[in-house]
């Protein structure tokens, strides 16, 4: 018995050491990525619709309230939003100034999060889009915030997303104010790593991230996250530099696929 | 039958720690809900039966995680083979000897994740975090863990009982 364990753990160590430095989820993972998310996506729907019912019908307490702040900030927001228009008409005749493209350029595709890792250790989502809709290994997955990940395995419907939190993932990233280049890694916690800033490059707290393009992963121009913190040891290189996410990952409900990210975006005008 | 039970159990808690957990609460608050159910089938449902499920188990989170291919299915053979293991030594039924197999079962599946993603990535900082996050699993295999073998155990009588009517 003693030898048989003895026997299995060390084939699980060697075999550990093999799989970690390289992901081979792609057959042996198929077939769970075919047969669980169906159930996944039963289950999200009906959570969601549950989540729904509470809101609309039995938070109706707060409405009221809720009814009257909403109507002065209403009246504000009707105001912004004229002065917003009048940005948005300006911001329109400067892109087309500078031939700017950014995710217009793009065909994306919606998918919805149906199904997430539970482990703290690796980041990864289910997405109910797959091969059938156009969806491969290696694309990017954006939101409105910014740079969500990259899927790296696809079923038939179904397909999953390494997230940019996690410690297998890594993107070529700039500082938007002062060029400065590096790469964006997860690190096992809700924070990112920007790795490769020479000490004497200028960072500041605050400072946006984006995507430098070289990766050939991620388009130019999209948004990562702000810097958070910097640490700038005297006797090292290197100057370590946390970067939070703009991705609530936390909350992420619908993601967008990049299907042709080869039609690099140019970046946003900072 | 008893293999249509354990599947039964083992799809409810796939989806719902995967689907309904991220929505309720975030992920770091809670612990993998399959440790309790390896850790039923080794003290309660010994047999080539119960290990076969264990290794299937594994494989089937090692293909919805984004971790390497087979950390799951290490930690859940460990996990089994070590409460059979301990199962030779210990009067493993006990509820306080049980808590402690849980939660020497989240801890070891937290020491594989991190030793493979040690093992493929030089240069990975670890901060507070995850100490704190295995803290709250901890926590909870402590509040719900015996509670979840119990439900397995009192489901499975059930069942029994179901299959024995049916068949008369």
């Amino acid at each position: 018995m003693i030898g048989g364990v003895l026997i299995l753990i060390t084939i699980s160590i060697i075999a550990l050491s093999m799989t970690s430095r390289r992901h081979i989820t792609e057959e042996p993972g198929q077939i769970a990525i075919s047969f669980i998310p169906p159930f996944q996506e039963i289950l999200t729907h009906l959570t969601n619709a549950v989540q729904d019912v509470w809101r609309h019908y039995f938070a109706l307490v707060r409405t009221a309230h809720e009814n009257d702040q909403l109507r002065r900030a209403l009246a504000l927001s009707v105001e912004e939003s004229r002065k917003c228009r009048e940005v948005e008409l300006a911001n329109h005749r400067l892109r087309n100034l500078l031939n700017f493209k950014d995710l217009e350029a793009f065909d994306v595709l919606a998918a919805e999060v149906i199904g997430r890792d539970p482990s703290i250790w690796f980041k990864t989502i289910v997405i109910d889009k797959g091969k059938a809709d156009g969806v491969t290994k290696g694309l990017p997955v954006v939101n409105a915030q910014g740079i969500v990940g990259q899927v790296i395995s696809a079923g038939n419907r179904y397909a999953k997303v390494l997230l940019l939190t996690d410690p297998a993932s890594a993107a070529d990233a700039l500082i938007q104010r002062s060029r400065s280049r590096g790469v964006v890694k997860g690190n096992a916690a809700p924070d990112c790593l920007f790795d490769y800033a020479v000490s004497n490059d200028d960072i500041q707290i605050g400072d946006w991230v984006i995507s430098s393009g070289l990766d050939g992963v991620y388009p130019k121009g999209l948004g990562i996250g702000r810097v958070s913190r910097l640490m700038r040891p005297s006797d090292d290189l290197f100057q370590e530099v946390i970067v939070s996410p703009s991705v609530d990952f936390e909350k992420i409900e619908e993601v967008l696929i990049i299907l042709n990210p080869g039609n690099s975006g140019e970046e946003p005008i900072p | 039958m008893t293999y249509v039970y354990y599947t039964l159990i083992c799809l409810t808690l796939i989806v719902f720690q995967t689907s309904v957990v991220p929505c309720l609460m975030p992920s770091h608050f809670f612990y993998d809900a399959l440790i309790p159910f390896i850790a039923y089938l080794g003290v309660f449902q010994p047999g080539y039966g119960s290990f076969a499920f264990s290794l299937v188990l594994g494989l089937i989170m090692d293909g919805l995680s984004g971790g390497a291919f087979g950390v799951y299915l290490a930690t859940y053979l460990w996990l089994y083979a070590g409460v059979r293991l301990l199962g030779k030594i210990f009067r493993l039924r006990n509820g306080g000897v049980l808590l402690i197999i849980l939660v020497l079962g989240v801890c070891l599946e937290n020491a594989v994740f991190w030793g493979s993603i040690l093992m493929s990535r030089q240069g990975v900082r670890m901060y507070w975090f995850p100490i704190q996050s295995i803290g709250l699993q901890v926590l909870w295999t402590a509040l719900a863990g015996l509670i979840l073998i119990r439900i397995f155990e009192t489901l499975q009588k059930v069942w029994n009982q179901w299959m024995r009517a049916f068949r008369t």
